[in-house]
């Protein structure tokens, strides 16, 4: 049964991929010489190559490449959190955050709102200024308000927080509270233990004498984000619709992205006046298949392949096939804008090491088929 | 009520006044002490005891404050002497320690110099220096779209990051927007700029210009921007729409069905690239768009420096609260060591809510920043809430107070 859904999956994106091409044939909106053509390929391609061998390709990226960088497949958060750590690079961070801020952030209400980034960012000021890497319950309902009258919402928000990024609860007994004289329970949260050896000489200083943690100024909004990632990948089973939704999403652009031929230029074209565009660091790419009919095709099976490896079926039949989903979809578009960026009027790649990692993949497994064509 | 210079001047006087004298004290202090008497917590303690008997300000909160800031002055010293006894000897640990405070002291010195007494001598002052030399690069003043955008442009390759950072505030509050009134950019609307881009590099539909018979315009689809994020589109949304479209220099055409770019916009972008003209068999000229990322970014943002005068509650006090600490923040990495075990006192809220309110307000006056100051919040909860955040470690922010350090450091 399992064997029969896999197959369809990637006889369904073969047949969409088509399906694209057919649209891009009939129009495209690339007007660099030879882009229609070089995107038509690299779809015809990725028609032909992908169903091979049990899709071997697209498994390829997704264990080799997506896991390694942002999504390890294991069940110890120490290792989960160890790789994404492993795996960052400033650009590559942008991912990270976009991942986190767009989609991933509505699984508490109070993520999704504006104050998104500042939570975070108030967290890590909470930790950096902490005295032993912990912070007190009472000191995040400080930030808000009353500490000692902490509003309904604040203190469900803290709780998700808390669990959306896996940190420890421990507590202390004040026999006498300087304020009320009277017994007091301090809450506090810390990093899980098992991640102290990780993030040790790197981002904290663990003195071995006294057990005192010293934050260093390298301890940034990623190390909680990497973590968020690290307890997400370790309980894949249990996280929500639209968190499931969004991680796909993402993986799906980056994909795409990835495979996307890079154009030659002819030298006088006025982009290389402009200073933002870095030649060797950038690739401009066709922006035909950024159109709203050619995501259309290709996008959702894309998705729907990207949940089934990644969370089987339980992932899969979350994946939303409504109308919703077209809104999802045509969120991509304006996605990633750091990285996938329009520089006068043309679509721009930055060549971040896991674009250029799936892309080495895919050729690699290119080069093989053409060598033994059987 | 509107405060005067003379009066937020003052304020900002008032607790740099207290600092800087309390540095001297226990400077003499560590001067007269005899190095083995560091690593006495009591002899310490006592001291600092001693001096708290001697209350120099008469006002109940100012007199909290130095006897605060006393005490945390002499926590680090006893922290310092502590930790580093082992490697070094008492009396050059004695000796950094008043190479410290004097860093610390030459810091708030400078802090204090900033702004004139007089607000005629603003433009002499070094906060006049320092305001204009980071506003050219993220929030320029001329009263021409072109001039402004251009500015903008020219600085876009090192500084569009602190560009698109002034513009979407972090901090949340309700306020009554005034319908004049200019807001920030929230991710919702940082994702509809983003959409507007990519549809208009994309497949534009082709306008005839209602202002111009020979030229043909590039329109988008209300619906196709807006229908990713909205069920549908009724007069609340429509209302938005037209505030936006007015912000990016853009205009809705045929029955408001279309987003099209205004004639000032097609004009200015096109000299910079962002429109190309290109004629057609039909002998009407065709302005293909070729738009940057950074392009409509900077367009709203060249709209808000020239509106300045009209911008939301929210705004103002992001824009202000970051330059204010990119000053406070450069002068501090000018002078202070980042070895400096004081350092962290002048990054503490209790300090820093002392000092940047009214650095934030005497930045607004009409030689600096030209924002209404009557806008600065001053309720305390709403300090904590943008302080507790200015607080992190914010890329943008450690690069503008690097051209201040530099520009200190130049000198």
């Amino acid at each position: 049964m399992e064997a029969d859904l896999w197959a369809t999956l990637l006889d369904d994106f073969a047949k969409h991929v088509q399906q694209a091409i057919d649209q891009i044939q009939e129009r495209n909106v690339d007007d660099i010489p030879g882009a229609k053509d070089e995107l038509i390929a690299r779809l015809t391609n990725i028609m032909n190559y992908f169903p091979k061998n049990e899709g071997t390709v697209i498994k390829r990226i997704i264990y080799e490449s997506i896991e390694k960088h942002f999504f390890p497949r294991t069940d110890e958060i120490a290792a989960a959190f160890d790789q994404i750590l492993n795996a960052r690079t400033p650009d590559q961070d942008y991912i990270i955050q976009e991942a986190l801020n767009g989609f991933v952030a509505s699984e508490t209400n109070l993520l999704a709102s504006n104050k998104e980034g500042t939570i975070i960012d108030r967290l890590v000021e909470l930790f950096r200024k902490s005295s032993n890497f912990s912070i007190i319950e009472h000191q995040f309902f400080n930030m808000f308000g009353n500490p000692n009258r902490p509003r309904k919402f604040l203190k469900e928000g803290f709780e998700k927080l808390v669990k959306i990024f896996g940190l420890e609860r421990d507590s202390l007994i004040i026999e006498k509270d300087k304020r009320t004289s009277q017994e007091r329970e301090v809450v506090f949260y810390r990093f899980p233990v098992e991640l102290i050896a990780i993030l040790d000489k790197r981002f904290i200083e663990v003195n071995l004498d006294t057990g005192e943690i010293v934050v260093l100024p390298q301890f940034d909004k990623m190390v909680f984000i990497a973590l968020f990632l690290a307890n997400i990948t370790t309980n894949r089973l249990g996280i929500g619709k639209y968190a499931i939704n969004g991680i796909c999403n993402i993986f799906a652009l980056i994909i795409i992205l990835s495979f996307m031929p890079s154009l030659k230029l002819d030298p006088g074209n006025p982009i290389f006046k402009q200073a933002n565009f870095d030649p060797t660091k950038m690739s401009v790419i066709p922006k035909s298949w950024m159109m709203k009919n050619v995501m259309a095709e290709i996008f959702p099976p894309l998705v729907a392949i990207i949940a089934y490896l990644e969370g089987g079926n339980q992932w899969y039949e979350k994946i939303e096939l409504t109308e919703a989903r077209k809104k999802i979809h045509n969120q991509a578009m304006f996605l990633l804008k750091d990285i996938n960026k329009w520089v006068l009027g043309n679509l721009v790649r930055v060549e971040i090491p896991i674009f250029v990692e799936i892309a080495n993949i895919f050729t690699t497994v290119l080069v093989e088929a053409e060598s033994n064509p059987e | 009520m509107r405060e005067t210079y003379h009066e937020i001047f003052a304020y900002y006087s008032t607790y740099l006044d207290t600092i800087h004298p309390t540095l001297a004290q226990v400077g003499k202090i560590l001067t007269d002490l005899e190095p083995e008497y560091l690593l006495s917590d009591a002899i310490i303690d006592a001291i600092r005891e001693e001096e708290e008997k001697r209350p120099v300000n008469k006002v109940k909160v100012q007199e909290e404050f130095a006897t605060h800031f006393r005490g945390e002055i002499f926590e680090k010293v006893k922290k310092y002497a502590m930790e580093n006894a082992a490697k070094e000897d008492l009396s050059d640990i004695k000796n950094d320690l008043i190479r410290y405070l004097a860093e610390v002291r030459t810091c708030t010195f400078h802090l204090l110099s900033l702004p004139s007494i007089d607000e005629g001598d603003a433009p002499d002052s070094l906060l006049y220096k320092y305001v204009h030399a980071i506003q050219e690069l993220i929030f320029p003043a001329y009263t021409s779209f072109e001039r402004t955008f251009m500015s903008l442009n020219e600085n876009s390759a090192d500084w569009y990051n602190c560009q698109r950072y002034i513009l979407r505030p972090q901090t949340y509050y309700r306020e009554k927007i005034e319908e004049e009134d200019t807001i920030g950019i929230s991710p919702h609307i940082y994702k509809i700029i983003n959409s507007i881009i990519s549809l208009f590099n994309l497949d534009p539909n082709w306008l005839d210009d209602p202002d111009n018979p020979e030229e043909e315009i590039p329109g988008i689809p209300v619906d196709d921007v807006f229908t990713p994020f909205i069920d549908s589109i009724a007069s609340g949304e429509k209302e938005n729409i037209e505030t936006l479209c007015e912000n990016l220099e853009m205009r809705t055409l045929f029955d408001k069905r279309f987003i099209a770019p205004t004639r000032q916009s097609l004009d200015v972008l096109s000299k910079f690239g962002f429109f190309d003209k290109q004629s057609q068999p039909s002998g009407k000229i065709r302005c293909v768009p070729r738009l940057s990322n950074e392009t409509l970014m900077q367009v709203y943002l060249a709209k808000i420096c020239m509106r300045r005068g009209f911008l939301s509650k929210e705004l103002i006090n992001w824009i202000s609260a970051n330059i204010a600490f990119s000053i406070f923040n450069g002068v501090t990495l000018a002078f202070v060591s980042p070895e400096n075990p004081f350092r962290s006192i002048l990054y503490d809220l209790k300090t820093q809510e002392k000092i940047i309110p009214y650095l934030m307000k005497l930045i607004c006056f009409r030689d600096f920043l030209r924002l209404n100051r009557s806008k600065i919040r001053d309720s305390p909860q709403y300090r904590k809430e943008i302080y507790n955040f200015l607080g992190s470690k914010i890329e943008c922010q450690e690069r503008l107070a690097g051209v201040i350090a530099n520009f200190i450091l130049e000198k």
